[in-house]
């Protein structure tokens, strides 16, 4: 099992032009910028070349080049180098830009597009499942995102009210 | 013995600290050995999901071996 190498089939897989854009999200994602906890798959956000043709993206096109160098299908997951991988376009404005402001990272010798820490912070936000709450306290907790950078992003995106919510349930000053 | 519990969340807090400043390539070298662990304790409780899960106390199997035998 080999994260390293997921990364480097991915970059391959955008040089020989099937995906435009990629970014890594998620508990991969969050671990380039706090400490690691354990996840059992890989997010990989994708920018697919559109089809005038086609309402729906096909990701057709990833499954097909993966599964011709050794990816197993499982599921919605696409099984390389040992980890699952999940391949998704992007679901809501928010993710969208924090694609398009990813950014890259070096991994022993490998560029990594990784979402910033505020856009990963900011998706925990509008995602909200307990789990992403948890994220998003650890990167506060540790100081892991520019409040500026961060506050700006959720203002753009309508999220200021539920980071307040969050913030008064969560960060409320001890009596 | 007196925990003094600031001093404990302290302690993980600086623990935390250190693991999150360590180079990227050794975080997702972790991220690879705790997938691989949970990978063997998932395939532990699938092949034996009674005992992996709900292992009943020591008497309570020797009560229920002794009665099986009867």
């Amino acid at each position: 099992m080999n994260i390293q190498s997921v990364i480097e089939m991915i970059n391959q897989m955008q040089k020989d032009g099937v995906i435009d854009n990629y970014a890594i999200g998620g508990a991969v994602g969050a671990t380039f910028y706090l400490e690691p906890v354990s996840t059992l798959d890989v997010d990989i956000f994708i920018g697919v070349k559109a089809s005038p043709d086609h309402a729906l993206i096909s990701l057709s096109p990833i499954y097909d080049y993966l599964k011709a160098r050794n990816g197993v299908i499982e599921g919605e997951y696409i099984i390389l180098a040992g980890w699952p991988v999940q391949f998704l376009p992007p679901t809501s404005p928010l993710v969208e830009q924090a694609l398009k402001d990813a950014v890259t990272i070096d991994v022993g010798g490998t560029p990594a597009r990784v979402f910033s820490a505020e856009y990963l912070a900011a998706i925990a936000l509008q995602t909200g499942r307990a789990k992403d709450k948890a994220r998003l306290l650890q990167f506060v907790e540790a100081d892991a995102i520019d409040m500026n950078r961060f506050e700006t992003i959720l203002a753009r995106h309508d999220l200021t009210e539920h980071w307040h919510k969050f913030r008064n349930l969560f960060f409320r000053e001890s009596p | 013995m007196n925990a003094d519990m600031h001093r404990i969340w302290e302690g993980k807090r600086i623990f935390r600290s250190s693991l999150a400043a360590r180079p990227v390539t050794e975080k997702l070298a972790m991220l690879d050995a705790l997938r691989e662990m949970a990978c063997t304790i998932r395939k532990a409780s699938k092949r034996n999901p009674m005992i992996a899960k709900n292992e009943p106390p020591r008497e309570y199997m020797t009560e229920t071996r002794d009665e099986g035998s009867q």
